[in-house]
């Protein structure tokens, strides 16, 4: 009698418990769904309260890098370029603590699922982390810090070359000619030229998987200091592939004042989860979670920089979209593969705790159903798309304006970038941030 | 399910389940007592003394930019221009600090370097030092408030400067040569003392620090 009420007592309480665990888990959200309100908060164009929403929902420690990635995204699109890069900063920090293999994050992923690890950044974030923090410098007037970033670049390029020599993306063209522009602003001409080179053989490389060709800008930047440099056999090669016969003389160039305009527009793409949920024969239910990336609508599809005489299209020169697809494209197999033996670990755990008691069992199959999600996160904050507008005028003041516009070319917002006063021979770089058709840009400007 | 089946099961569960439960509790224990081990390491904070050597990250810190500075004080106080500038003027040269440009692969407060080397030069009592271009407008501001507001007798005028005889200028470079997790970190810290009459210079120091880092591959 006692016996029974005490298995009776113990089937309870495994019972509750499991549906305790259950509803508990239950109520575990993913990165992207704790995400949401954020996004729409941008989307809304507003940056300051997209950064309150994120502090509300903290993630847990394996999320502390990528909320700080988010954090830095926003604090910029916040127009406050100096908390932005500390964050940017932690986060970088954050990646060199978790970069290491953890024991106990791969023991965790066999039996929780891909969110046991860290987030320790993709091979993409940790290119752009740089990059925008050269952005905020050269935004925030300092040149040589915004060259520091990009040198860090160029390790971070070295080592991306090396960890993924068989992906896609080994190679970071927009970084590289970024770099090189960054080198031209500060005088360094032959340092410009190097990255220009390896800017044009990573388009090259990869305009087929990511469909961004060599832009125009950049073509005339390498035939421009090939002149200046007197390489003449390395001019008539470029000339011949890009099929140009008028570029910029190095002696006009010189005389001229050149703007740098870049556009980050949309949102990066979102990750979710798609899972499938299956019953053995002995009653044990195993699920599947796999992330994916949810197609998004492209609004904008041509940009044009206007100045009061001439207006010149901006060229796409980073499609964030498209590497996150192919990153995650390349990775499903990895994916998959921890996902089976993950299942085979969590039959091995249900089977044991059916073993103490069949409702310990139940318990387990509910905890490893619940706990088993895929990994959502992502540096969303990003743009989708980066557009870059090169243009040399005549020294003296110009107003420029922006005009963001549809698939059938109509006008969706017009952003004025104010009036610039250019001195002959400098860089003036200009950073826009476009996020949707209601907000256009979100880009805070000084005096305006 | 037979009778004898039901009194075996019923003899499974009254004794306790020797085999399977021992297994699972075992592994719960092993992951707590991990889990504690882990929690043990918590924040802490400790003086250390100023020469203690604690290189943490391998990236450039205070005690490179401490020694760089002695030491190329040092080496520029010991050479010729020193001797040559006393010989021909009986007194001290004054120095004026320049810019050090960061031209290396990492964030360097270049203000905190070119303090050691401020505070070097003037506590070597061997040349004098004047204000940086800075600090020179802040004093300027003072003199003309000194102009409306202070007593004649303590009032300080203005064009009484000590002009700088030389300037101190330089840079930081780095080279980073990495395989794996394995990093050589190079710094070559190059300072030059120019003549400001007539831009020679008179002097040109290095020093080089090179530093091997290998990161972890494995954490807990």
């Amino acid at each position: 009698m006692c016996r029974a009420l005490r298995r009776a007592r113990s089937s309870g309480l495994a019972f509750c418990l499991a549906v305790l665990l259950g509803a508990a888990l239950s109520g575990c959200t993913t990165y992207g769904e704790r995400m949401a309100a954020v996004e729409a908060a941008v989307q809304d164009g507003d940056p300051q309260r997209a950064l309150t929403l994120l502090d509300e929902r903290p993630g847990g420690s394996g999320d502390r890098v990528v909320d700080l990635l988010n954090r830095g995204a926003l604090l910029r699109m916040a127009g406050k370029f100096e908390a932005s890069n500390q964050a940017l900063e932690a986060a970088h920090n954050a990646i060199a603590e978790v970069d290491p293999l953890s024991v106990t994050e791969q023991i965790g992923s066999l039996t929780v699922g891909e969110t046991a690890f860290a987030y320790a950044g993709a091979p993409h974030d940790r290119i752009l982390l740089h990059l925008i923090k050269a952005f905020n410098y050269l935004d925030l007037g300092d040149s040589e810090a915004a060259r520091v970033e990009i040198l860090r670049i160029d390790l971070r390029l070295q080592r991306l070359a090396d960890e993924q020599s068989r992906s896609a993306y080994r190679r970071d063209p927009f970084a590289h000619y970024l770099s090189g522009l960054i080198f031209e602003h500060l005088g360094e001409p032959d340092q410009a030229l190097v990255a220009y080179r390896l800017a044009e053989q990573a388009y090259q490389e990869q305009s087929e998987r990511l469909g961004i060709v060599v832009p125009t800008a950049l073509q005339l930047d390498l035939l421009r200091l090939a002149d200046a440099f007197g390489l003449d056999e390395e001019r008539a090669q470029w000339q011949e592939r890009f099929a140009l016969d008028d570029w910029p003389d190095p002696a006009t160039h010189r005389q001229q004042a050149h703007v740098v305009v870049i556009s980050g527009v949309g949102l990066a793409p979102r990750r979710r989860e798609q899972s499938t949920a299956v019953q053995d024969d002995k009653g044990r239910i195993h699920s599947i979670a796999l992330p994916y990336y949810e197609p998004r609508q492209r609004a904008v599809h041509s940009i044009e920089l206007r100045g009061p005489e001439a207006a010149i299209s901006a060229e796409p020169v980073h499609d964030i979209d498209a590497v996150a697809r192919i990153l995650l494209d390349e990775q499903q197999a990895v994916l998959v593969a921890r996902a089976l033996a993950r299942l085979l670990v969590q039959k091995e755990l249900i089977d044991q705790a059916r073993e103490v008691n069949p409702a310990a069992g139940l318990a387990m199959n509910i905890f490893t159903l619940a706990a088993d999600r895929a990994d959502t996160r992502t540096w969303g904050m990003l743009p989708a798309r980066y557009y870059m507008a090169r243009v040399s005028l005549p020294p003296g003041e110009h107003c420029l304006e922006l005009v963001y516009r549809g698939p059938s070319n109509h006008t969706l917002n017009r952003t004025s970038l104010g009036c610039i006063e250019l001195a002959a021979d400098t860089y003036h770089f200009i950073f826009d941030r476009w996020v949707s058709k209601r907000t256009g840009s979100v880009t805070r400007r000084e005096g305006m | 399910m037979s009778r004898s089946q039901s009194n075996n099961r019923r003899a499974d569960l009254s004794s306790p389940p020797l085999t399977a439960a021992p297994r699972l509790w075992s592994q719960v224990a092993a992951i707590v007592l991990i889990a504690a081990l882990l929690a043990a390491c918590g924040h802490s904070v400790k003086r250390i003394d100023r020469d203690a050597e604690h290189d943490l990250s391998g990236r450039w810190n205070d005690l490179d930019s401490r020694l760089v500075a002695e030491e190329m004080v040092a080496d520029a106080l010991d050479r010729a221009w020193l001797r040559d500038f006393q010989r021909q003027h009986g007194e001290r040269p004054t120095v004026i600090v320049g810019s050090v440009r960061n031209l290396s692969h990492e964030h360097i407060n270049t203000r905190t370097f070119v303090n050691d080397i401020q505070r070097e030069l003037i506590n070597s009592g061997r040349v004098d030092f004047v204000a940086d271009a800075r600090q020179r407008e802040q004093i300027r501001e003072e003199r003309r408030d000194q102009d409306l507001h202070a007593s004649a007798e303590s009032r300080k005028a203005m064009g009484e400067e000590l002009g700088a005889d030389f300037m101190l200028l330089g840079s930081i470079n780095s080279i980073i040569d990495q395989e794996g997790r394995r990093q050589v970190r190079y710094y070559q810290v190059d300072m030059e003392l120019i003549s400001l009459a007539d831009n020679r210079k008179v002097w040109i120091g290095n020093k080089e620090i090179r530093k091997l880092i290998r990161s972890a591959s494995v954490r807990p």
